[in-house]
């Protein structure tokens, strides 16, 4: 719970203009964001931020030991799609993941264990499962157990483009009516889904990431809302926190950028369903659907 | 005769003796000795026993050699090779040939022949006789069979640092000093947190082929090694030691099922750990440790080593007594494997075969 209090208040501060005194972290490149924390992947929730860099040098995000590195196609190592990584460790908490490195033998060389906000890690490559040069940051609570969405911990990205909301449907079991439509809609339990998602600035070709929050509202009143905080392992399963506790297929269509915004009771009138969507930025999106319920 | 010549005599016979015997030693028993089976091009073409399937009979041994997998008959045919995509798994039994970013994993057998597909996105490795698919990022771990069956899926929300496998459970740690041990069917059967130190990370974690034995090396500052012994409830902790290693990576190691024995490379070279301390043996070495494999029938441990004058080959009693040492001035792509009796190397674009033999 302290972790989550923690990067909630982070949250509060980066959202409403935190002040450099609050940033004590430092993005290990410039911020070139090509997939966001939680968004879905193929196989469940990204746990951590991509970005884009051409053979820069990667700096930690805060001091830290290193604990933990893995050079790509190493014999005694299990093989890991992250290539080349280094992990460190801050303070007695937070730990951060830098991963699709090129980094050579230069770690074990040079036997540095101790690495400040200027020291190189190695150079942003393409080792392992990517396809773009770059680097994936993680960044893990121990204390608490979960991966934290690195964009609570790091100075803020300048970003003035709204999320898109598009391809809204309502779904059961054997219908599905998109939205927006000026046929009546039978009255019941239906489940709302939608195409929700940002547009990364790094590429200038379109280039889909997640969002940070989504609300879904029935005639004002809040029926679904996930906040993309931190994602802990509940019950076996890995979950989005701070709201719900949603595991990724209860958040996620199999279909690309397709989210699961939870199950309304449409009784007969006039209805007004709107969706919200904000990126980590600030940035919103609302989409009003009116319809008539039969 | 006085008493002084009599021992000044006596002095200088057994000089001669130790002399003679230095110099005519006599064999007390038989040596085990490094025999040359074959040498294989890898490049040569392929027998014409590749155009038909090898029989249950036929023993084949896949390898992978650079950019090159391939397999070879236990008479040094070759049977099949094709190119490395971005990396591969081989087995004797079968092999997944993986690009980067793979979206489904392709099993073929050894002649290439297509098995199944595992609609996987991770990269595939082996522990013993057992499949399994690491996730992308780390956290998560399929175990998976060569027929394209999904045996169990775990995520543990945390990355995966040391895995290995015995015959009905699999042992993995975790980078926050968790070891667990997961049933046949995915269950968790044991966990131990090992330390709540924040820097304990699990760089080595080897289980028994017969999973009766269980052995870690975690954490930093010191770094330390963990034994434990199946009990009908779970594992008991028999020995816990202190190493003077600083490894902040995976580190080489096994743990043998016919002695018990805990072999992991060290910061001096290789320590072979039992349950009682009078036990231990250190191997030093100048050279970095590469693999390590038993050969149980010859009752030997072998590893190859890497320093920049090439290669080396060792075989090693369980008391750390060296059998044999092959030094290779190898710098490029290099393949060792160890099997009943006999070793396979490749290198220099050959595979060749040796059979470890009394003499």
């Amino acid at each position: 719970m302290r972790g989550t209090k923690i990067f909630l208040i982070l949250s509060f501060l980066s959202i409403w203009g935190g002040t450099k005194i609050v940033w004590s972290y430092q993005w290990p490149t410039e911020p070139r964001i090509l997939s966001v924390f939680a968004q879905g992947g193929t196989e469940g929730f990204e746990r951590g931020i991509r970005i884009s860099a051409n053979n820069t040098e990667v700096k930690p995000i805060e001091e830290g030991e290193l604990i933990f590195f893995c050079s790509e196609g190493s014999v005694a190592s299990l093989p890991y799609p992250l290539g080349s990584f280094v992990v460190l460790q801050h303070g007695n908490t937070l730990r951060s993941i830098y991963a699709h490195l090129d980094f050579g033998n230069l770690i074990q060389k040079t036997g540095k264990t101790k690495f400040q906000k200027n020291d190189g890690l190695g150079k942003t490559g393409l080792t392992g499962s990517t396809s773009i040069i770059g680097l994936s940051l993680f960044t893990y609570d121990l204390e608490a157990k979960q991966f934290v969405n690195p964009l609570l911990l790091l100075p803020p990205v300048k970003d003035t483009s709204r999320p898109i909301i598009r391809n809204a449907q309502l779904e059961k079991k054997d219908r599905m009516i998109l939205l927006p439509t000026t046929e009546p809609v039978p009255k019941g339990i239906w489940e709302v889904t939608a195409e929700v998602f940002d547009l990364s600035a790094a590429v200038p070709t379109f280039w889909p990431m997640g969002i940070y929050k989504v609300s879904l509202y029935l005639n004002g009143q809040e029926r679904f809302m996930v906040t993309m905080d931190t994602l802990k392992e509940q019950g076996g399963v890995t979950r989005v926190f701070p709201s719900e506790g949603l595991a990724y297929d209860k958040l996620y269509s199999k279909d690309g950028f397709r989210m699961k915004l939870g199950t309304v009771n449409l009784n007969p009138g006039v209805l007004n369903l709107e969706i919200v969507a904000r990126d980590f930025s600030g940035n919103e999106r609302n989409q009003l659907y009116r319809f008539r319920v039969e | 005769m006085d008493d002084k010549q009599r021992r000044y005599g006596l002095f200088i016979y057994i000089i001669i003796l130790i002399g003679y015997i230095g110099l005519f030693p006599i064999p007390l028993g038989k040596e085990l000795l490094l025999v040359l089976q074959w040498i294989h091009p890898v490049d040569a073409p392929l027998s014409t026993m590749g155009q038909r399937s090898p029989t249950s009979k036929e023993r084949v041994t896949g390898f992978l050699l650079g950019k090159t997998i391939g397999y070879v008959s236990e008479t040094g045919d070759l049977l099949y090779r094709e190119s490395v995509l971005y990396s591969a798994l081989v087995t004797d039994r079968g092999f997944i040939n993986y690009s980067a970013i793979p979206k489904n994993l392709v099993v073929k057998d050894p002649l290439g022949n297509i098995l199944s597909t595992l609609q996987l996105e991770g990269y595939p490795f082996a522990r013993k006789d057992r499949f399994f698919v690491l996730a992308a990022d780390g956290c998560g771990v399929t175990e998976v069979t060569l027929e394209g069956e999904i045996l169990w899926k775990r995520d543990f929300n945390q990355l995966i640092t040391s895995m290995d496998a015995g015959t009905d459970t699999a042992a993995i740690g975790l980078w926050d000093g968790t070891l667990l041990v997961i049933g046949a069917k995915g269950e968790v059967v044991f966990q131990e947190k090992l330390s709540p130190d924040p820097y304990s990370v699990l760089y080595l974690t080897s289980l028994t082929k017969d999973d009766r034995m269980m052995g870690v090396v975690c954490g930093l500052n010191p770094q330390r090694g963990i034994l434990w012994e199946k009990t009908p409830v779970g594992y008991k902790r028999v020995r816990s030691f202190q190493l003077n290693s600083d490894f902040r990576r995976p580190i080489q190691g096994l743990l043998d099922s016919r002695t018990g024995k805990f072999v992991m490379e060290d910061a001096e070279g290789l320590s072979i750990v039992g349950r009682g301390k009078e036990s231990d043996r250190k191997v030093l070495l100048r050279e970095r440790i590469e693999t390590i494999a038993t050969s149980p029938i010859d009752k030997l441990l072998l590893f190859s080593t890497q320093q920049d004058e090439g290669r080396k080959v060792y075989g090693i009693t369980d008391t750390g007594k060296r059998v044999f040492l092959k030094s290779l001035d190898v710098q490029g792509p290099f393949w060792f494997q160890s099997e009943e009796g006999k070793f396979f190397l490749g290198f220099k674009k050959k595979i060749i075969k040796y059979q470890v033999k009394l003499g």
